[in-house]
């Protein structure tokens, strides 16, 4: 059981919960499915539903099979790649982020992956189809069951799990129109205001 | 969370320190199938714990490895020993908590690396108050 808000950063960044899917796909299935597409693919979904979070199980999943890994998180208005950032052979680059470049630095990035014979595994906030269509090997859908789920489970290993009820959970879900990390970001308030 | 196999020992079990204090630490691997260790890490730090950014900073770092043929013995008990700075001094706030601790990091010769940590107190700064409650939230049943 932890001392710590079960809400603070290093409990709910990515990697540190792990992802939920969808009944009958895992982290395998889906590096198996990003393998078999030539080891291009993108992960979809909107802000705060866990691409991140998934994109770090599937990090783990390639170092599982000895495939490695570089991770690239591209911050807000970032429109080129850092540096850097360059795929060594037979390494998978995952941007996180990717909808942020522009069309210029998504060529470039393109074909220096190409170049180098890596791999390119990113997310973003839309399908993006140029200038290389990447197939989409996962959407991810926030929900509030997921939310509820995901924030009872974090309550059980805290102090308080009485802290917050379900109902408020799905209150602050809605409230922040799904996005997950807003509803991280309040519920670390609520808990942190009721178990002092 | 502390994985099962490393023990850390505070001396006199004691768990408040003032800045310029000597913290002394004892450290054990517990499990004979563990002391085939390639590496071993102990160290003390701070972190911060909240609602943003993170920070984490090394106070004092000790590594032990067989890299270079060096034989350890690590059924013996280890021993760690720092003093403690000025700052940054623990702090439990709403917003950020500034954390010590001493941590072992066991990297085994096959699997996964092994972690144990062991929380101290750095001062004496009172905690922040209690927050106001958040606006109501809309409760849906």
């Amino acid at each position: 059981m932890s001392r710590e808000n079960p809400f603070s950063t290093r409990a709910v960044r990515p990697g540190a919960i792990a992802f939920l899917f969808e009944a009958g796909v895992d982290a395998r299935s889906l590096v198996d499915r990003f393998l078999a597409s030539g080891r291009r693919g993108q992960i979809v979904g909107p802000h705060g539903s866990g691409k991140s979070t998934l994109l770090a199980s599937l990090a783990e999943e390639l170092r599982a099979r000895g495939i490695a890994v570089k991770l690239v998180e591209l911050h807000d208005g970032c429109r080129a790649m850092p540096d850097e950032a360059v795929a060594q052979k037979g390494e998978v680059l995952m941007v996180d982020g990717y909808e942020q470049l522009g069309v210029v630095a998504r060529s470039k990035l393109a074909f220096e992956v190409a170049r180098r014979q890596a791999g390119l595994l990113v997310t973003s906030h839309r399908n993006v189809r140029w200038p290389i269509p990447l197939p989409v090997i996962y959407a991810t859908h926030p929900g509030v069951e997921l939310a509820e789920r995901l924030a009872l489970e974090l309550l059980s290993r805290s102090r308080h799990p009485e802290a917050v009820s379900a109902a408020e959970i799905r209150g602050l879900y809605e409230a922040e129109q799904g996005n997950l990390r807003e509803v991280f970001f309040r519920l670390y308030d609520l808990y942190e205001s009721r178990s002092r | 969370m502390n994985d099962p196999g490393i023990t850390i020992l505070l001396e006199g079990n004691r768990r408040a320190f003032e800045p310029g204090d000597v913290l002394t630490a004892e450290y054990r691997i517990d499990s004979l199938s563990l002391v085939d260790a390639k590496a071993i890490e102990a160290s003390v730090i701070w972190y911060t714990v909240g609602k943003g950014d993170e920070d984490l900073a090394v106070h004092h770092f000790v590594r032990q490895t067989t890299d270079a043929g060096v034989v350890f013995d690590l059924r013996r008990p280890q021993r760690l020993r720092a003093t403690l700075p000025s700052s940054p001094l623990s702090y439990d706030g709403v917003i950020v908590k500034v954390r010590w601790c001493v941590r072992v990091r066991l990297f085994p010769a096959r699997g996964r690396e092994l972690v144990a940590e062991v929380p101290f107190q750095l001062g004496r700064v009172p905690a922040a108050a209690v927050p106001a409650p958040p606006e109501s939230i809309a409760v849906h049943e």
